[in-house]
């Protein structure tokens, strides 16, 4: 791999990583936030007359159906995941999911995965030593050309059921993609009728239609076209090493910066236009609502204060539902996302381990090849972790806007 | 893509040929020729697609079927949003109503004569309009001070459908009150009536209002 592809997949994973530690912590200190800010609600959490009505105004079923999707599917890794009880949680301040039993869940399963995958570790070591064993005994046959082609044969097998696990890979990786632009799809609604209530009426209608357009269309290029050239540059990889004969590595590493400067291009502008449509949206919103307040302020000098504090206790229980929608829902994400990024990974390891450990006793080709499809799925695993990551950044700046807007009034 | 997908095909193929030759032909002399022309093979290859963005056009295939954002959904999010705010703001206004009530009790406190059964403000409720919030009208209720029971009993008999409210409307202190003969009889009904007017002016006074906006009725 060359050096800038090598050094972008570097910084990238150091973000990831580092993201992911700021988004424990932020989980522990929003889960906070967002039930310190209202005492009179979080009193009674879920069980409060007022984020009780609210809940129930809202069409909350494509969310429950979603978390009890996860709670079937992961069951055994991950805490069982309640809705309601989890708005309760977060309304008291707590988050209601403990950050250990998570990591051990998530731990847990890349341990299954491994465990899954070593049958094809098993798989590959053997044809590679096979392999190796051939072209040690080429010159025992007759005509050299037999122990050739049993060895070509060998190495085709090797390479087929090694693509049949990366084309797995690939699929895990859209299937995670697709489940992240549905989920949002049932996700934004809410948050967007929310801060419609809370009267962030400009941001709501900029936020709508343009965020939903720009994440599905992102996501379907990343699937449709940074995928398939990450699959391409790795075929061709394969071909490279196939003979000595036909050079085709530059080709593949143009494929491969191909698709690493897309994703890099696509995640650039979906930055770019989630903050500017944010803060024009927030903007505009809180000066309408802070000039409405000031009205009232200067015509009504004293009740005003009292109108303000009743104004703050309602707003703030459609804050505190929206914000906890919104942490639930990048739960949700990082559940939909971490879970398959863990089985890339794990697929990663393998062809690493089985390139590391066949160099001293197969061939320098087939190493190689394993090692190729290994940096690869590194490319599978960042381009799912950029979407995740991105639908992160939409949810965030969704409840951040609300924020923004209560904070400018 | 198509034509992406097509070249790699080609390529691959290509190799797999070449790998069978150099099998086939390991020290053959038409080893060189054969490498020229499978090079020519792969130059042919990995151009076609660009050959073909010459001759037909770019295809726009993969842009082709790329979501675009539905409006109707957003409208219909919106007045969701808005219906709940409407019901919001009546809470909200309840709420401040309740709490301006209160606070009008509580500065009628200060004067013991006057029993305070009730408060009942109006404000300005639609939000359109650039007076949100202001207080149209505050009506006072109030009671005898003699006894609890009185207004116990004059609860049960509103209850129970008979108007026993009389109003004793009150303008400022110096004018002569209308029904002052059919209401106050006595010193301290006089007193009662000084202490009412006071308390009109206060409570007008301490919210900005007229004195007309504030309504005492016995």
């Amino acid at each position: 791999m060359k050096k800038p592809a090598l050094l972008a997949i570097v910084c990238f994973l150091i973000v990831f990583v580092s993201s992911g530690l700021m988004f424990g912590l932020s989980l522990a200190v929003a889960a906070q936030s967002v039930g310190g800010g209202n005492p009179d609600v979080t009193a009674g959490g879920l069980e409060s007359q007022e984020l009780h009505e609210q809940v129930s105004a809202l069409n909350m079923e494509t969310i429950e159906k979603y978390l009890s999707q996860i709670n079937e599917d992961l069951n055994t890794f991950i805490p069982q995941l309640n809705l309601r009880e989890m708005l309760g949680s977060l309304a008291r301040g707590e988050l209601g999911i403990s950050a250990d039993e998570v990591i051990k869940g998530l731990l847990k399963y890349l341990f299954r995965e491994m465990v899954a995958n070593s049958r094809l570790l098993g798989q590959l070591l053997v044809l590679a030593v096979l392999c190796a064993i051939l072209q040690n005994v080429q010159s025992a046959f007759e005509n050299g050309t037999v122990g050739k082609i049993a060895w070509f044969v060998c190495f085709l097998v090797l390479l087929t059921m090694a693509l049949g696990s990366f084309t797995i890979a690939i699929q895990t990786g859209r299937k995670a993609i697709e489940d992240m632009v549905s989920f949002m799809q049932a996700m934004l609604p809410i948050l967007i009728t929310l801060l419609t209530a809370m009267g962030n009426i400009t941001t709501a209608a900029l936020f709508h239609p343009l965020t939903l357009m720009v994440l599905s269309t992102i996501s379907t290029l990343i699937k449709n076209i940074v995928f398939p050239l990450i699959f391409f540059a790795v075929i061709l990889g394969l071909a490279n090493n196939i003979t000595s004969r036909v050079e085709v590595s530059r080709l593949a590493d143009l494929l491969k910066q191909w698709s690493i400067g897309l994703l890099g291009l696509l995640f650039t502008v979906f930055l770019g236009f989630m903050m500017v449509q944010g803060i024009a949206g927030s903007v505009a919103d809180g000066v309408a609502m802070r000039t409405a307040k000031f009205g009232i302020g200067v015509f009504v000098p004293i009740v005003g204060k009292l109108f303000s504090d009743a104004l703050e206790a309602v707003v703030g229980t459609s804050l505190l539902l929206k914000n906890a929608i919104g942490l639930i829902g990048i739960l949700v994400v990082f559940f939909i996302c971490a879970f398959p990024i863990l089985k890339i990974i794990s697929l990663m390891l393998i062809y690493k381990i089985a390139a590391a450990a066949l160099q001293p006793v197969g061939d320098k080709l087939i190493a190689d090849s394993l090692n190729t499809m290994g940096n690869s799925l590194t490319m599978v695993f960042v381009a799912v972790a950029a979407v995740g990551i991105m639908f992160f950044f939409v949810i965030a700046i969704v409840v951040g806007a609300g924020d923004f807007s209560l904070m400018l009034r | 893509m198509e034509a992406l997908r097509m070249m790699v095909k080609s390529v691959l193929i290509i190799v797999m040929v070449a790998a069978f030759l150099e099998i086939m032909m390991p020290r053959s002399d038409m080893k060189r020729y054969i490498n020229l022309i499978i090079g020519l093979f792969i130059i042919v290859a990995v151009l076609n697609p660009f050959l073909a963005i010459i001759h037909k056009g770019f295809s726009f295939e993969v842009l082709e079927n790329l979501p675009s954002g539905t409006t109707g959904d957003t409208a219909d999010l919106v007045r969701n949003g808005r219906e709940m705010a409407v019901t919001q703001r009546k809470k909200v206004v309840g709420q401040y109503k309740e709490k301006l009530s209160k606070q009008v009790m509580a500065l009628s406190g200060l004067y013991q004569d006057i029993m305070v059964t009730g408060v009942d403000v109006d404000i300005i409720e639609d939000s359109a309009d650039p007076r949100f919030g202001q207080v149209n009208r505050i009506t006072i209720q109030t009671g005898n001070r003699s006894g609890r029971q009185d207004n116990r009993d004059r609860n049960s008999k509103t209850a129970a459908g008979e108007v026993q409210i009389d109003e004793i409307s009150v303008d400022t202190g110096l004018h002569e009150t209308e029904n002052a003969g059919n209401a106050v009889k006595n010193d301290s009904g006089v007193q009662k009536i000084q202490d009412i007017s006071r308390l009109r002016d206060v409570i007008a006074n301490f919210y900005g209002l007229l004195p007309e906006q504030v309504v005492i009725r016995n």
